[in-house]
């Protein structure tokens, strides 16, 4: 056994273990987990030095036919150390924002569970292992999403799960076609043959990341993001956004990078598309009333940047190296500030159970450790001098002008504009956050409730806080090990790093003024109401054109209708023309019977036959009656009556016997035919 | 004695029918008991005649060249026989507890003893007509299950059941006779009995495989001849969970494995060119069974209208005509097997304990039935293709095969198909487990509750009718918190389960022993 198994299989014991505790004692199984997630946490932070200058690899043979195939470098690690941070502390966030929550028990079961499949993503090499794990994190976390169990989560519930699975299976193609052409599953072998294959490469590359797009929700596919972010739980919204986001993008930056071996074409649409995310992800956010939904959008815009990066990577190719690093760094100052963003959130959510601004500002006033952190948080999103989001940016900000200094296309310059504007757009709606909730007055909220807000919750976002401030203070620690790694696999080395520069700093002042008149002119003016006792946020994109309900619904709502029509005609279809066929038979042979009653009818049963004989005499006797009946006569007449209804069920029920199985006959002649005539039909 | 060891295992549930159907024998106490013992033996007479006897064929009664009873063991017997024997097994400890409450059980056992002697037949077969007269035999011996209950429903729908598998029966004799005429023997050889192509009519050919595909289609719910398939939902849910999954419907996914790859053999096939025609049959076969899924509200007909859609893939796989297809195929017959009979025993479970049938009753049940849910939704996950379950490996090698037969729109189909699965089964779990019973309930639970009420007060005034039954299951639903069945009907659901995972970490197992019938067929 080796390190690795251990991280993978730990969190999937403890889900078990966890879940068996907890139906004893809940307290118990709380600190369970608070000290399982910080032995797992301890486990990948004593990997470090095997993988600080090379990547282990392990392999266990047999399992699932290909064997689970397990390898670490440093992207890898730098994923599974924020993964696993993050469980720590959300786990530890977890156990005070759930006391008034239902379903504890099963809530922290999906949860070591979504950690163990989140662990086993980003260790895979083996590409159905990555499948495997990726769709087993989508469906564990789908419990997360809808905790709540209200109508809203299942809606969002229902859009995350449905484009989790299409996006699983679209993937799954990908990898059948990557399969069929490579010949092997390991991603690194894949990689040496894909690059030979003509333009079956981009199908196939598209397809596999079509699941990682729908995870990273890149333009047009992310529908599912800000109903699920607010649906789920504070803790669950934290680790989506912080760290089931980030598999995403690790899938898209494993598929350009160690697939696709940094091709120009896909790293310019991805390019593309993170320019989309961060301007219509920034956009939305501003316009949004609810903290959650601000925050979802702001991951949205935010992996606008980090795909940015990932598409610079692909740009520059061998020079890439800054911008993998840049990315990747992103991608760990997302998770630290996202997550303390969502775990401020939480608190406020746990006191209050109101998210929308309107209702809640002023909310913070007088709190001050918990604004300092959110403040933190928020410094740290908006790049500022000081703050983990500043050195990430910086250095993708770096990344762009040298691809614009090797390229000279003005495309470059324009895009370096749109991602400073970006940068103002991210301000302005956290601006918009921060000043609502701690400094706008409002005479409901005068400090109370600070007796709420317990050590159990501040503690970890304390830890996010000191990580965001020292990440931004001290960049080189950080940056140097992801330098090495960039230079390990293969790019050229990186010569000049220098995140404090007063060009850098100038920079983010732009942003930052951009974000202030965007937050002054914009929002202030034009997405806010006066009124007499204050004033009200309002939300102008509601009526907005929704990719979802307007789009997808629509057509898969006339595709379903179509398909079941047309199905559901050949389903019936054999039985109709069987039907039709024995009611004509029945028909004929109807009428058949019926004239036959006064005729001789030759294949009534012996006993009918002797009775009509009879009848007919009995009738010619009758005709002669006069009409003036005697009582001997009415009696016969009531015989008669009884006969003839005595022989016409005799006939009805021979007339039955004979069609139930004529007809068979005539069916089944008729089946046997008709497949003869298609089958010869057809052989000629 | 090698012969008689052979012939044993079609033997002894014959004898053991026999016995069961005399009342002065087998008393109404033991009949169970009886049922497990004749299962069992058979279990352990199948393992040796499989594995541990020299003699593998045997010419019983050869008239002449047609009429020859002949029976043979090769690696595809042993994976159905296999197969049949062990979830029988599985079944009739379900059946245990299931049939407790329905009338008839005598006759029931009869029956479902019987029809596992014609299933190994099927198995056994070493040539066409044995194989077809088993087939045969097999809607006889089926045809008192599906009618069982006797309702005005269940005559009806084994009517239809009858007069579907005999028009099937006589597309096949039409078949046969064809390739009578022109091969002059149906005995199953690996790779096929046509040694040179050129000797023979390849229209006649064409025909005939036609012929017999389309016959043995509609046991396979081949549309447009599956309409059977759904109706026999009536059955007692232990037997609709072995005609779904393995004695009727695999017993025709059997018989089109055996002249596909054992009487034309692939490359006849492939050389006449006659899959274009019968592929457009599977594959609306495929996407209609799933859809037309989707639209029901009763747990057993979405199930049954499921089973339709991934014959389907089974039927892709053989027409693939390539080794990984026709592994994918038969391990799809082996897990959806499993599956679909975890699935059936489920929801069976489910209607048993609570009396529910319909998925907008279930919402909130998962609380009450966790083991049950869960094992559902294992199978529900396995279906779909989730890795890690066995369902997946058999779509992967589906896949495979379907990129070496150079068709991505196969797998398109494959994958269309199993989102709808994910559409269709998905929900019920979502329903059973994080819908809120009280919303969709409250009014049920009202009810329910006066009904407890009522119950505990005049506790005797209620006559033992199925009405009261009911009553007695939702008061008990209250009263103690789980309502998972009884050991008897749990144990197979959770082994099934176990399998289901099993065979998805760990599947080289079997497709290690499949290696044998790749040998045989290609």
């Amino acid at each position: 056994m080796n390190t690795l198994v251990y991280i993978l299989i730990l969190p999937l014991l403890g889900a078990f273990i966890g879940y068996y505790i907890g139906r004893k004692n809940e307290m118990k199984r709380d600190l369970f987990n608070v000290v399982f997630t910080a032995v797992e946490l301890l486990l990948v932070i004593t990997l470090f030095p095997a993988i600080k200058d090379q990547a282990i690899e392990y392999m266990v043979p047999n399992i699932m036919g290909t064997g689970l195939h397990l390898k670490v470098d440093m992207l890898r690690y730098a994923m599974l150390f924020i993964s696993a941070l993050a469980w720590f502390l959300t786990t530890m966030y977890s156990t005070q924002y759930l006391i008034k929550k239902k379903n504890r028990n099963r809530y922290y079961f999906f949860f070591m569970l979504t950690y163990a499949m989140t662990m086993g993503v980003f260790m895979s090499e083996n590409i159905i292992n990555l499948f495997t794990f990726f769709e087993g994190m989508s469906l564990t976390s789908y419990a997360l999403v809808i905790h709540d169990e209200d109508k809203y989560s299942h809606e969002a519930g229902k859009s995350y799960l449905a484009m989790a699975i299409a996006g699983g299976l679209v993937m799954l193609f990908g990898i059948f076609l990557a399969f069929d052409y490579t010949g092997t599953l390991d991603i690194g072998d894949m990689g040496k043959i894909m690059p030979t294959l003509g333009d079956i490469r981009y199908v196939i590359a598209l397809l596999v990341m079509f699941g990682f797009m729908i995870k990273a929700s890149v333009f047009p596919l992310h529908t599912w993001l800000p109903k699920a972010y607010t649906a789920a739980p504070t803790p669950s919204s934290a680790l989506l956004s912080g760290i089931l986001l980030k598999t995403g993008l690790f899938g898209i930056i494993i598929v350009l990078v160690e697939l696709m071996n940094f091709d120009i074409a896909i790293a310019l649409l991805l390019y593309c598309l993170g320019i989309i995310n961060i301007f219509l992800g920034g956009i939305l956010a501003i316009m949004q009333r609810n903290v959650k939904r601000i925050i979802a959008y702001s991951s949205m815009s935010q992996t606008g940047f980090m795909l940015m990066g990932i598409g610079l990577v692909g740009i520059l190719g061998k020079e890439g190296g800054l911008a993998l690093s840049a990315t990747i760094l992103y991608m760990i100052n997302h998770a630290f500030f996202k997550i303390l963003l969502f775990m401020g959130t939480g608190i406020i959510y746990m006191i209050l159970g109101e998210l929308s601004i309107n209702k809640i500002s002023g909310f913070g006033r007088k709190k001050y450790k918990l604004g300092i952190f959110f403040l933190i948080g928020v410094l740290g999103l908006c790049a500022f001098p000081g703050f983990n989001g500043f050195v990430s940016k910086t250095l993708l900000h770096e990344a762009i002008l040298e691809a614009h200094h090797s390229t000279h296309h003005i495309f470059f310059t324009v895009t370096e504009y749109l991602f400073i504007l970006g940068g103002g757009l991210t301000v302005a709606y956290m601006l918009k956050l921060f000043v609502a909730i701690f400094v706008e007055n409002n005479p409901e909220f005068y400090g109370q409730y600070n007796e709420q807000v317990h050590k159990r919750a501040l503690v970890p976002m304390g830890i996010l806080a000191a990580l965001i401030l020292c990440i931004g203070l001290f960049p080189n620690a950080i940056l140097e090990p992801l330098i090495n790694y960039a230079e390990y696999i293969g790019f050229e080395p990186i010569l000049h790093v220098k995140v404090y520069s007063s060009e850098s700093i100038l920079y983010s002042m732009i942003s930052l003024l951009i974000g202030i008149l965007i937050y002054q002119l914009i929002i202030r003016r034009k997405l806010y109401v006066k009124h007499e006792t204050g004033g009200a946020y309002f939300n102008p994109s509601l009526g907005w054109f929704n990719i979802e309900t307007d789009l997808f619904d629509p057509i898969l709502k006339i595709l379903y209708k179509l398909f079941s029509i047309v199905f559901s005609l050949i389903d019936n279809w054999l039985l109709f023309t069987a039907k039709l066929l024995a009611d004509g038979f029945k028909r004929i042979s109807d009428v058949d019977i019926v004239t036959s009653i006064n005729r001789e009818v030759k294949w009534v049963p012996k006993e009918a036959s002797l009775m009509i004989k009879g009848i007919n005499a009995k009738a010619e006797d009758l005709k002669n009656i006069d009409p003036k009946m005697k009582m001997e006569e009415a009696l016969e007449l009531e015989m008669f009556k009884e006969q003839s209804s005595k022989l016409k069920e005799l006939i009805v029920r021979g007339h039955f016997k004979m069609t139930s199985i004529s007809n068979s006959i005539f069916l089944f002649g008729i089946v046997v035919v008709f497949c003869f005539l298609f089958v010869y039909v057809i052989g000629n | 004695m090698e012969k008689i060891i052979m012939l044993l295992p079609l033997g002894v549930p014959i004898v053991g029918t026999l016995l069961i159907a005399d009342k002065k024998i087998i008393k109404d106490e033991y009949v169970t008991k009886f049922v497990s013992i004749v299962l069992f033996a058979n279990f352990l007479l199948v393992l040796t005649s499989l594995f541990g006897n020299p003699l593998l064929q045997l010419h019983v009664l050869g008239v002449n060249d047609f009429l020859d009873v002949y029976f043979k063991i090769d690696q595809m017997t042993r994976v159905f026989a296999l197969m049949a024997s062990i979830l029988w097994i599985l079944t009739a400890f379900y059946a245990f507890e299931y049939m407790k409450h329905e009338q008839r059980t005598r006759q029931f056992y009869t029956f479902f003893t019987l029809t596992l002697a014609v299933i190994l037949g099927v198995a056994y077969s070493g040539n066409l007509f044995t194989l077809y007269a088993y087939y045969e035999l097999l809607t006889l011996c089926t045809l008192p299950l599906v009618i069982h209950t006797g309702t005005e429903e269940a005559l009806s729908s084994g009517k239809k059941y009858m007069i579907y598998s005999f028009a099937g029966a006589s597309l096949v004799i039409l078949g046969m006779m064809i390739l009578y005429s022109i091969t002059g023997t149906m005995t199953f050889m690996p790779r096929g009995i046509f040694n040179d192509l050129s000797n023979y009519d390849q229209d006649l050919i064409r025909f005939s495989y036609i012929a017999m595909f389309l016959g043995f289609g509609v046991k396979a719910a081949l549309v447009p001849f599956h309409s059977w398939l759904p109706n026999a939902m009536v059955a007692p849910t232990p037997v609709s969970a072995l005609l779904h999954a393995v004695a009727v419907v695999k017993s025709g996914v059997f018989s089109l494995i055996r002249i596909t790859y054992f009487v034309f053999g692939a490359s006849v096939i492939k050389a006449v060119n006659v899959t274009q025609y019968l592929i457009p049959f599977v594959v609306i076969t495929v996407v209609m069974g799933s859809l037309l899924a989707l639209h029901q509200d009763h747990l057993k007909k979405r199930l049954a209208y499921s089973t339709i859609s991934q014959l389907g893939y089974i039927l892709l796989g053989i027409l693939m005509l390539n080794p990984n297809g026709l592994v994918g195929a038969i391990l799809h017959m082996i897990n959806h097997a499993v599956i679909k009979i975890t699935l059936f025993f489920s929801v069976g479970a489910i209607s048993h304990m609570t009396h529910k049938k319909y998925i907008h009753q279930i919402s909130g049940l998962g609380k009450k039935m966790p083991i049950t849910f869960i094992c559902f939704t294992i199978a529900s996950v396995s279906l779909v293709g989730i890795p890690p379950t066995n369902g997946f490996v058999s779509k992967w090698f589906l896949g495979v095969g379907a990129l070496n037969a150079d068709n991505l729109f196969y797998i398109f189909i494959l994958l269309l198909s199993a989102f709808f699965t994910a559409g269709y089964l998905f929900p019920i779990s979502v329903t059973a487990f994080f819908v809120n019973g009280k919303q969709n309930a409250k009014q049920q639970n009202a009810k329910a509750h006066e009904i407890v009420v009522e119950a505990s007060l005049e506790k005797e005034a209620i006559e033992t009718s199925d009405h009261s039954e009911q009553m007695d299951h939702t008061g008990a639903s209250i009263a103690s918190e789980t309502l998972d069945p009884s050991p008897f009907m749990l144990v197979p659901i959770v082994i099934l389960t176990v399998i289901i995972v099993g065979l998805g970490i760990f599947p080289n197992v079997v497709i290690n022993f499949l290696g044998g019938v790749i040998a045989d067929a290609f």
